[in-house]
């Protein structure tokens, strides 16, 4: 073995010394910086690792600017001339080759650019250390808002140098150069023989860098945002930089000229100051623009339409270039009329009149010395009349860009799952403009594939002094939640206190006898009552219908330290830490069966539904029980030593699961605890474990936040999912449409489809130790042990899930293309007068059939899409990707009409069903599932909206800020429309009926 | 200084498996400063890695922020499955298999991250999945159609033949060449960093002076080779020292909660050796 000449250390096969390269690294000795130059520049230069002198001939100065990608140095050039110049570098770790090449072609575009108003490209090179630099004029000029708000020179002049500023952003854009990021420091006014004169800098950067950006990277990239809040335009915030085309550019030009003319900001950037960037970017997209008439009067008219046109939301309503913007201002100038004006006769004449004005005066005077009187009259009027129109106008396009933007905020939101958020904001986008038919065909959707959960009003807290929490119930038929609180004070008596979930949220408070303190507590499986166990033995129930408290009359030895309950909640077996167990009668509080005697600590139990077997835990132990006749049905059964951590038993008490704490899970059969088979392997330790009613599923969590479903005869999994971050507090398989309710131990809650895969929740707010949930599942309840705030969820499980599909069609009734194979033909749709298609990307191209251009910015999906298929009137398109979330398009537009729906299965074949409703699905199980298109229900009443706010319990206010609605109104709506045969009344009644009772979506009315 | 084993570290991106589950790309709320993929091998994210464990399940970027970190010790891995006495075809689907769970899904994120070093989370995590043979699991849930990580075990097998003797603990010598990986990675870079600029000559020559030595090598043979004077060779070593020291310092970073404690895990590092 070779060894280190240095330290005499093996040497490992990696040929050099670790330590050595180590400590040579750690010691660094100073050699003599004469060699050095004094550099007096910016500590980023060090930082950067750069050389202080470019190629030898730029020596870098102070720090002019930074963005996500580059620094701006100032910089002295010494060859061959000495003059001032500003020098760009990248970053450093933004030299993939790509980013590189791409800043050269970038330079090259740049270098062909020659305007008075660009700043220009002297030199290129690169850094020692490989990354590329530009060399660029030096411009001394203050940003133009600054300009002008220190001079404050005349509209006029303002106008002019805007139009300057427009020209040569033009000029750019006809070499093929976005700039991407206008904004006031990127323009400089200088002043050259008393002349004001632009000079756009910083152009290109962003383009030069964005293309491999995807548009997430806009959201995560915290420093590296391409645009400005506030004059970045929304496709580009929705869709990244590389969708931007000219008219993002004329949005920032819009904002620009907002700011000249106003002084203010469209959005006040130092609002903006210490938010996220998504925080940032949604404030900036989302707040409502403020007329800029009403910054500046004088503004009203042609500038406000102009202005307004400018910063439209959509592209296609802005000018199509910044030399159409610079037209459209001339006229104004010239009293021509401007483009942005919604046209009428009168408002021509005017113009006309204004442009001729001399003609017109005599015109006037003629006409004044005839109808002198009446004519005043009549001039007042049209004055009025005309500014109505104007007042009318603005309104309209303020409110459908507002209209606009909520809606694409809604959409974002719901992507994060912030359901009730969503709702809120687009029931604002419809407030604003009813009939966008996009966001009311993404709201019924929305309401019917989402379970809306809401965290009832108040925390639920009893006052100071209980602050241990020992068991929780709640029971969504009563609505009532009841706790057992102990206190850290020996002599204080336990509590229990119970709520009302519609009262007033003062609890009704009920001193236990003191003495012997409550060991454990939990709630029957009927929800309507508490099974209390003491310290001393003693057993005790609280009804949570009258809060009756009722002690059982006879005793166990030592402390209760386990309950089962049978399915009927009459019966209930408990343990105690001397080794008793025994069956009680709870309906009668009298003994079921006679005591059996065990040895040591009683840590778990586990009752069949018939309370005819039983399992206990019992130190290291399994022991099968014959309860109803207390005697032991098989021998003691030593458990592995990993330590078990949960016991269930199916209700039919055939089977026994046992958890470990190295998640595995054995099976045995009941009563004569046999072994089933090899055990069952879950990430963690092995925190719940629950049957299904028909006593063959085992759900099991653990305490990686992993949810394993097992059928357990055959020992095979049938669904996995990492649901949770944390560990998993309970799994809860619901009644309703064979959901399983999840509770985290992070606060999360969680309505999984096992089959479907398909998963819904709400957070809480707090970690916790404690939960309970209703039978239905309806009503969840989580606390932390220790200062207990309890937390309230209620939550309707009633969504809308795939159904198996009875009679799957023999053919498509719409048009269907399916991907063949990843990187093979592309998937390919031709509709009448649009196609359809999409590569192996991410992405799915809409395009005119007659014209072949894009409708719209591509089509974003989160996978590669794997099937594509239209309604039969075409109107409405449906994508699944390979990882199986569906999501359903408008057609012709390429709106989202419905979040995406996750069902977390790969389909094999897709067919659209012929009443063009509803489609149908081959999963990989070679079942066919079914599920609706969305309806689009026409303009949407008022009471709807009200009744989704309900629904989501909020409502977004025109200022921006929300207040709360009550839920219960959604049943005072409901009932209000009983007899009302419209879409939105049939889906408000679908929502509030119970899953069992009502059809598994709802369905429009027949036409 | 040449690098015998650079070939062998290969591209250990995350394999997407067709039913992998993401949120929508939009759906991103999480502030990662990652970066797009890169080509350079060096290219760290400023998120601290634990945040990006916790990420990693619902962002597609943290996902890859941890796979360009983690992928630059793969070796390690490799070889510590390999010292528990897995055969060679085994010990790389498990190490194929464990970073891939790391990567794509929310598993192994409980195991021990108290600490905050990737490198005891990546070895508790190791441990965690060996313990599970995660790799029946998969294999019955996930069947074919995977992608695989093309690890070149030759070249691995080959070099833990010539590792040092084996009568250590594995944990010691898991940290011992995590230790080897991250100088391997910074080295690498470093010289990558030269080549690209076009001293890669400078590189070989100075290398030399990057170790610890009592008494440090000849500047003036080196200034011969390169052609230069002595005084710039001076210039141009101490610009290489810094820049490994810095490289250093950043590769560190990445496997640690804050930068604060970068020092610490270099003086641990030296530990390492100096123990034995």
């Amino acid at each position: 073995m070779p060894s280190c000449p240095e330290c005499g250390r093996i040497l490992p096969a990696a040929g050099f010394c670790p330590h050595c390269l180590l400590k040579g690294g750690l010691e660094m000795p100073e050699v003599e910086t004469s060699a050095f130059q004094a550099v007096q520049a910016a500590p980023e230069i060090a930082a950067e690792g750069l050389e202080s002198s470019l190629m030898g001939r730029y020596q870098l100065g102070a720090k002019l600017g930074e963005g996500g990608f580059g620094f701006v140095f100032e910089a002295t050039q010494t060859q061959p001339i000495r003059r001032e110049v500003a020098v760009k570098v990248l970053k450093a770790g933004m030299n993939a080759a790509q980013v590189i090449a791409r800043f050269e072609m970038e330079r090259q575009a740049l270098a062909l650019m020659n305007h008075p108003g660009i700043a220009r490209v002297l030199d290129a090179g690169e850094t020692q250390d490989g990354r590329p630099f530009f060399v660029m004029e030096r411009v001394h000029g203050v940003p133009v808002t600054q300009f002008v708000r220190e001079q404050n020179p005349p509209l006029i002049a303002r106008l002019h140098l805007f139009m300057e500023i427009c020209d040569a952003v033009h000029h750019a854009h006809t070499k093929g150069v976005i700039h991407r990021d206008l904004k006031p420091s990127n323009i400089l006014v200088t002043v050259a023989g008393g002349n004001p004169h632009v000079k756009v800098i910083d152009f290109g950067l962003a383009k030069a860098l964005d293309t491999r950006l995807t548009r997430r990277t806009i959201y995560t990239l915290h420093d590296q945002i391409i645009g400005t809040p506030g004059y970045i335009s929304p496709e580009q915030v929705e869709h990244g930089a590389e969708v931007a085309d000219v008219r993002g550019d004329v949005y920032a030009l819009g904002a620009l000229l907002y700011e000249m003319l106003t002084d203010v900001a469209v959005v006040d950037q130092k609002s903006l100051a210490g938010k996220s960037l998504h925080e940032a970017l949604r404030e900036a997209t989302t707040r409502r623009l403020i007329p800029p008439s009403q910054h500046q009067p004088r503004l009203r008219g042609d500038l406000e339409c102009i202005i307004l046109k400018t910063l439209a939301p959509e592209p296609d309503r802005r000018y199509a270039s910044a030399d159409a913007l610079a037209q459209d201002i001339l006229r104004y100038l010239n009293d021509q009329p401007v483009l942005a004006h919604p046209a009428s006769p009168r408002y021509t004449l005017g113009k006309f009149a204004k442009r001729h004005r001399r003609a017109a005066v005599v015109a006037l005077g003629f006409m004044l010395a005839i109808f002198a009187a009446a004519g005043a009259g009549i001039l007042h009027f049209m004055q009025q009349h005309h500014e109505q129109q104007m007042v009318e106008a603005h309104h309209e396009e303020i409110l459908l860009g507002q209209s606009w933007k909520d809606f694409q905020t809604a959409r974002l939101i719901s992507e994060h799952g912030r359901h009730s958020d969503t709702i809120a904001f687009l029931c604002s986008s419809l407030r604003a403009n009813p009939e966008n038919e996009i966001a009311s065909t993404y709201l019924c959707s929305l309401m019917a594939q989402n379970a809306i959960g809401f965290r009832l009003a108040g925390d639920l807290r009893v006052e100071q002094g209980w602050d241990a929490l020992v068991g929780i119930a709640a029971s969504s038929a009563r609505r009532r939640i009841a706790a057992v609180f102990q206190s850290s004070k020996q002599d204080r008596p336990d509590l229990i206190a119970r709520w009302d979930v519609e009262g007033t949220w003062r609890p009704q408070k009920l001193i236990l006898p003191s003495g012997p303190r409550v060991s454990i507590a939990i709630a029957s499986p009927d929800d309507e009552f508490l099974l209390l166990g003491f310290n001393d033995g003693s057993l005790a129930r609280y009804d949570l219908r009258d809060g009756g408290f009722v002690p059982f009359a006879e005793k166990m030895k030592g402390d209760i330290t386990a309950f089962a309950f049978a399915a009927d909640s009459n019966f209930a077996l408990a343990g105690t830490a001397k080794g008793e167990v025994r069956l009680w009668n709870v309906a009668t509080q009298q003994p079921a069966a006679p005591t059996i005697a065990l040895q040591g600590n009683i840590t778990h139990l586990a009752l069949s539904a018939d309370a005819k077997h039983a399992l206990a835990l019992q130190q290291a132990a399994l022991i099968s029980l014959l309860p109803r006749t207390g005697t032991m049905a098989a021998p003691p059964l030593a458990m592995p030593q990993e330590g078990v951590t949960q016991i269930a038993m199916n209700p039919q008490g055939t089977l026994a699961a046992v958890g470990l704490s190295n998640g595995h899970v054995i099976s045995h059969r009941v009563p004569d605890l046999q072994p089933m088979s090899a055990p069952l392997t879950l990430m963690g330790s092995v925190s719940t474990l629950h049957f299904n009613d028909s006593g063959t599923t085992l759900a099991a969590g653990d305490s990686h936040g992993y949810v394993n479903v097992w059928h357990m005869p055959e020992a095979r999994i049938t669904s996995v999912g990492t649901l949770l971050r944390g560990p998993v507090h309970s799994v809860r398989p619901l009644a309703a449409r064979g959901l399983v309710l999840i509770i985290g131990t992070q606060g999360e809650i969680r309505l999984w489809h096992p089959t479907a895969g398909t998963r819904r929740g709400h957070q809480g707010r707090q970690q916790i130790s404690h939960a309970t949930s209703s039978r239905e599942g309806t009503l969840v309840v989580m606390a932390q042990a220790k200062g207990p705030t309890l937390e309230a969820w209620e939550q309707h499980p009633g969504v809308i899930t795939p159904q198996p599909c009875v009679k799957p069609p023999e053919k498509s009734a719409g048009l269907v293309a399916s991907l063949s194979a990843p990187g093979g033909a592309p998937l390919t749709l031709i509709a009448r007068d649009r196609t359809y298609r999409s590569d192996s990307t991410n992405r799915l191209e809409i395009k005119d059939a007659a014209t072949g251009h894009l409708v719209c910015a591509p089509l974003f999906h989160d996978n590669l899409v794997s099937h594509a298929a239209l309604t039969p009137d075409q109107t409405m398109l449906l994508t699944i990707t390979v990882e199986g979330t569906h999501r359903v398009w408008d057609a012709h537009s390429g709106e989202p009409l419905q979040p995406p729906l996750k069902c977390g299965e790969r389909a094999s074949t897709v067919r659209v069903l012929a009443h063009g409703t509803s489609y149908a699905y081959k999963s990989d199980d070679g079942e066919w599932l079914e599920l609706p298109f969305p309806v689009k229900p026409g303009v949407l009443p008022a009471w709807f909206l009200d009744f989704a706010e309900a629904r989501a319990t909020k409502r977004l206010l025109p200022n921006g800020s929300t207040e709360w609605v009550r839920h219960e109104k959604q049943n005072e709506i409901v009932t209000a429309h009983a007899n009302d045969t419209s879409y939105p009344a049939i889906l408000a009644r679908w929502l509030m009926a119970a899953p069992k009772e009502r059809a598994p979506w709802p369905s429009p009315p027949a036409p | 200084m040449t690098l015998t084993i650079a070939s062998a570290f290969t591209d250990l991106t995350p394999s997407r498996h067709p039913v992998q589950s993401h949120r929508a790309v939009t759906s991103s709320e999480s502030q990662v400063k990652a970066d797009t993929p890169t080509e350079a091998a060096g290219f760290f994210p400023a998120t601290p890695w634990s945040q990006l464990v916790r990420l990693r399940g619902d962002d597609a970027h943290a996902q890859a922020a941890l796979g360009r970190v983690c992928k630059l010790y793969w070796y390690p891995v490799y070889a510590h499955i390999r010292g528990r006495g897995y055969s060679p075809h085994d010990a790389e689907d498990h190490t194929q298999g464990f970073f891939t769970r790391l990567l794509e899904r929310g598993d192994l994120a409980e195991v021990d991250q108290k600490n905050g070093r990737l490198r005891s989370f990546i070895l508790a995590a190791v441990k965690n999945y060996l313990q599970h043979a995660w790799r029946h699991d998969q294999a019955l849930k996930r069947g074919g159609g995977r992608e695989h990580v093309d690890l070149d075990v030759m070249l691995a097998e080959d070099r833990l033949s010539r590792e040092m003797a084996d009568n250590d603990d594995p944990e010691h010598q898991f940290e011992q060449r995590w230790a080897v990986a991250l100088l391997e990675n910074v080295l690498r870079e470093l010289e990558a960093e030269y080549q690209r600029s076009g001293r890669g000559d400078a590189f070989a020559a100075l290398s030399g002076f990057l170790s610890w030595k009592a008494e440090p090598p000849s500047h003036e043979e080196a200034a011969k080779k390169l052609g230069i004077n002595e005084q710039a060779t001076r210039v141009a070593v101490h610009r290489l020292r810094k820049r490994y020291r810095d490289l250093l310092q950043k590769h560190i970073a990445a496997t640690v909660e804050n930068e604060s404690e970068i020092d610490a895990e270099l003086d641990h590092l030296l530990q390492i050796f100096s123990a034995h």
